[in-house]
Parts: structure tokens; sequence; C-alpha cells
């Protein structure tokens, strides 16, 4: 027998699997509530494959508004912060980024975005340009496939134009809810 | 155990030669250790083995192609093997059969790890990968905690580990927070009693006091670490002295400040430049606590200590040799002075001994 007495170590057994239970659920309801309420945008990208050893195959998405040359960060910023980026609409599915906030900023423009992201980099900038430059993530880069696909679907969408569907929430959180080669859904789910 | 059940036997043949005790008395004396035998037996191992593969298992299942499933089936499948794990724990430790009980906890923690990760991956999020690490580790704590389960709380401390690396590596930044799990995790292990879990405890901070040490390199880090090793070796020392209740946390206290202080001290010789004069003063330092750490392990009979001593003397002195080929100090100076002043020890070391046998026999 176990140092608890009986009935108490079922009700310990019992609160263990439930408060498990209960985060494994939290996390659930946090995505599908963002998913199904978020404001819709679309976003190009382009895909290359990598492989991930715990959590199957995915496909690394690439946004035009993050890649290329140093981002400008709010002053002082380090690996791993918190901070806003505004994105301002560009076109049915382009956006450039019009600035990086350390808070959610207080007023968008009409059709701009917010979207969270951390700190993925940090380096001092030039003496003409901004004092900290970087770069972001914003946790919507990983779209996982069925294993051994990623390379098969790289092929499917090869020459073609690929779209990532964003979930976006009031307070910039985002989440990934499909993709599309030229207007097309690749492996769409339902929420639940 | 096993070892020490060989060494008695010999021992117990030895006495008896010598007339100190009879068969009977050295047949009770190995009965009654053979009944104490405690500790992980081999079911006990294989359990958690067991254990370990099935989190694999599950793991790997997330890798597996399951996307023909509907989510709320993957969901579904998931509770399931959670539940599925505690109601076997729950049945074990009814039945009495403890350490299986223990390894089917460890199996849920396992797959409550397994879970977070396949719901990150159906909603193909790609957060912070720390922080998921994070919560499996509360969750295993609180498994840990509630189910007063050793295994458990090994594996929360080794998962609150890798968050605090996960965290230093991606912020290179000395990682603070991490203190507050394994303060936690290391209360638990004292309250449990559980001896293994507290020196996992000592490692653990024996490895973030290092990694202060390294990330702070150019502005004191191991100079604070040789301090901190010092620190904790005279508050242990004081500790001896003051109350002896707690001697084994002590002893442990005092091993782990000799480690932490020869580390420091390693690091400032061999990962810095220092100028001659200084690190032949460092040089002298190291040596003085390996041979502290040997005469300590004599004295309170400590092997650990005895072989941390040895251990830390010979690899001071490989790399001294490394270091001091074709300088100007010249190494075979350097081991002919180390040399003489050993032998001195050895020595003075014998004329101690020898006295206190003499006192001994007088008394």
């Amino acid at each position: 027998m176990s140092a608890l007495a009986k009935p108490s170590l079922l009700t310990a057994i019992a609160v263990v699997g439930l408060v498990q239970s209960l985060v494994i659920g939290w996390m659930v309801w946090d995505r599908v509530s963002l998913l199904s309420t978020g404001r819709e945008i679309r976003a190009a990208v382009v895909p290359v494959d990598p492989r991930d050893i715990f959590r199957g195959d995915y496909v690394t998405l690439g946004y035009g508004f993050t890649t290329g040359a140093d981002i400008a960060l709010p002053d002082g910023a380090r690996q791993g912060d918190t901070v806003y980026a505004v994105l301002a609409s560009q076109g049915a599915s382009e956006w450039s980024l019009s600035g990086v906030t350390d808070e959610v900023p207080a007023k968008l423009a009409e059709g701009n975005v917010v979207l969270k992201g951390i700190v993925d980099s940090v380096r001092r900038g030039n003496a003409s340009g901004p004092s900290t430059v970087g770069r972001l993530r914003f946790g919507i880069e990983r779209f996982y496939v069925p294993q051994g696909e990623g390379v098969a679907i790289e092929q499917q969408v090869r020459d073609k134009r690929i779209v990532a569907v964003l979930a976006v929430g009031s307070d910039g959180k985002a989440a990934l809810k499909g993709l599309e080669a030229d207007g097309k859904w690749i492996a769409q789910e339902p929420l639940l | 155990m096993w070892g020490y059940q060989q060494k008695l036997k010999t021992d117990l043949e030895r006495w008896r030669a010598a007339g100190w005790i009879d068969d009977a008395g050295a047949r009770a004396i190995q009965a009654d250790v053979a009944s104490r035998r405690r500790g992980v037996g081999l079911p006990a191992a294989l359990a958690i083995l067991a254990a370990v593969l099935i989190g694999f298992a599950v793991m790997s299942f997330v890798g597996a192609n399951w996307q023909d499933m509907p989510r709320v089936l993957r969901l579904g499948l998931l509770t399931g093997l959670l539940w599925g794990a505690y109601g076997l724990a729950a049945e074990l430790f009814r039945r009495g059969l403890d350490t299986f009980g223990h390894a089917a906890v460890l199996a849920g923690c396992a797959i409550f790890g397994a879970n977070i990760m396949l719901v990150s991956q159906m909603y193909h999020m790609d957060g912070n990968a720390p922080d998921v690490v994070l919560v499996w580790g509360a969750g295993t704590l609180l498994a840990g905690v509630l189910l007063r389960s050793n295994p458990a709380l090994a594996f929360a401390l080794i998962l609150f580990s890798v968050w605090g690396m996960w965290e230093t590596g991606q912020r290179e930044a000395v990682h603070w927070p991490y203190l507050v799990p394994w303060a936690l995790v290391s209360t638990a292990f004292y309250w449990q009693r559980w001896e293994p879990g507290v020196h996992l405890s000592g490692l653990a901070l024996t490895g973030f006091i290092l990694t202060y040490g390294a990330i702070h390199h150019s502005s004191g880090g191991y100079e604070t670490v040789v301090l901190i090793g010092a620190l904790i070796g005279a508050l242990s020392a004081l500790g001896l002295v003051t109350s002896p209740r707690l001697t084994p946390v002590w002893r442990g206290g005092i091993l782990y400040a000799l480690f932490i202080a020869f580390a420091g001290l390693f690091a400032l010789q061999f990962m810095k430049s220092p100028e001659l004069g200084e690190f032949l003063v460092l040089s002298v330092l190291a040596l003085a606590l390996t041979l502290g750490a040997v005469w300590w392990g004599l004295t309170a009979d400590d092997r650990r200590a005895l072989w941390l001593g040895y251990f830390g003397f010979s690899l001071q002195i490989l790399w001294v040799y490394g270091k001091t080929v074709g300088t100007l100090l010249g190494s075979s100076v350097f081991f002919l002075t180390a040399g003489f002043v050993v032998a001195g020890l050895a020595y003075f070391a014998y004329r101690l001994h020898q006295r206190r046998d003499i006192q001994e026999a007088m008394s």
C-alpha cells in the first residue's frame, strides 16, 4: 500500500488525472475558441520541409512580412521577449510590417492587424538605423502533416501560390487554420 | 547493497577465523542483512523502464500517421490512455504492489506530456517550446506530491531542468525563475526523506551554479562560483557542529561544496587565461582543495569525497601538465614541487595517524 490511506489515495489519483486532463482540455478550448472567433486573414508563405522528432512531420512556413532584412525592435528588447507586430494590408494576402511595439497598440488603422510574437534573436542596429534589430516568430510557423507526406505536399504545392489562413484574436494571438494552394485547401480538418 | 553483502561475507569469515564471532552469530548477521534488503529490485527497475518505454511509445505515436482519425477521437484516445495509466496505478497500489504503482504513475506523467505535444501538433501550435516543458513538469510535480511518488518527483526535476536549460540557451542569460520549481521539488524530496532525490537536487543546483559562472565568466562568474562553494562548505561544516541531527544533509553539503569550488577553480585556471602568478595561486588552491577532499573522505569515511578528491587531483595534475609543457615554469619543476609537497603531506598524515594510534592504545 502506498504511504497514503486507501480512500485518500484514490482521491489523490483522481485529482491528478483530473488536473492533467483539464490542462489538456484548456489547451484545446483556447485553440478552438481562437480558431472559431478570431479574425480570419490570409498571408502568403513559402514552405520548407524539416522534421520534428517528437511531433511528426511538419512544413515550416516563411512569412513574407518577417523574412529578409532585420526587423526594427523596441529599444532594449531581449531574446524571448513578447512583442506585437503591426501588419498593414498590401492586397488580398500580402502584408507588410509597419512596426513592432512592446504592448498591444490601443488603436489600429483600418485594415491593419496586430500579431503577438516572440523575439527570436537580437543584435545592435547600425548607427544610422534603429538601435535594436532582430528576428521574430509568431507560433504559426509550423504546419503539421501526416508522417512522410511533407515532401509529397511540398511537391504538390510547388510552383503554386501558397497562402496560410490565420485566425487572429484581439490580443494579437494567432492560430494557423490551414493552408491554401492556388485557393484550394490542403489537409483541412474540422475544429474538433 | 549487493556489494555490501559480499564484503560482509568475507569480513564475517575473517572474524569467525579470528574467533571473535561464532557460526550462529555470523548466520544471524547475514540473515539480518538479507532481511533488510531494500531499494530497487529487478522487478521494480524493469517496471520503471517499461513505464519509460510506454511513454516513448505514445510520443512516437504522435509522429505516426493518424491524420485519418477525427480530432475528437484522437483527444478521446489520449485522455483514455491518461486515465488508463492512473486507473492501473490505483489498482496496483490497492494490491500493495507499490513499486509497480509508481511505475504506472510515471507512465501517466509521460502520457500527459505526450498529450500536450499531440494537442500542439493537432492545432499547429509552435509557441515557446520551453513553456510546454514547464507545464509538463508542473503536472508531474503535482502527481509526485499528491501520490508521494519519488519517480514522478525525480522526473519533474528533470523536466524543470530541461526547461531551465532551454530558457537559458534561448535568452543567453541566467534563468533565475528555475530556482522556484527547483525549491519546490527539493522540498518534496526532503519531505519524502528520499536521499537519492536530495542528491538529484544537489546535482541540479550545482549545474545551475556552474551555468551562472559560465554565463558571467567575463564579470567574475567563476570567482562567484568558488565563493558559493566555500560558503556552502562553511555552512555545512557549521551545521555539522551545531545540528548533528541533520548530519547526512551537512555531509552532502560538504561534498557538493567541494565539487562546486573545485569546478570554479578549474574553470578559472583553464577556461580563462590568467597571468602566471595568478595561475600558480589558483593551482595551489585547487590542489589543496582536492587534498582536503581526500582528507575529509578518510576522516569522515565518505567514499564519495575520497573519489572526488582523487579524481580532482588527477584532473588538475593532467591539465597543469598540458598547460605548462614548454612554458617558463616548465612542467618538470611544477611536478617536482607538487611531488615534494604531497610527499610531505603524506609524511605529516602518517605521523598524525601514528600519534592517534598510540593515544588509542594508551587509553
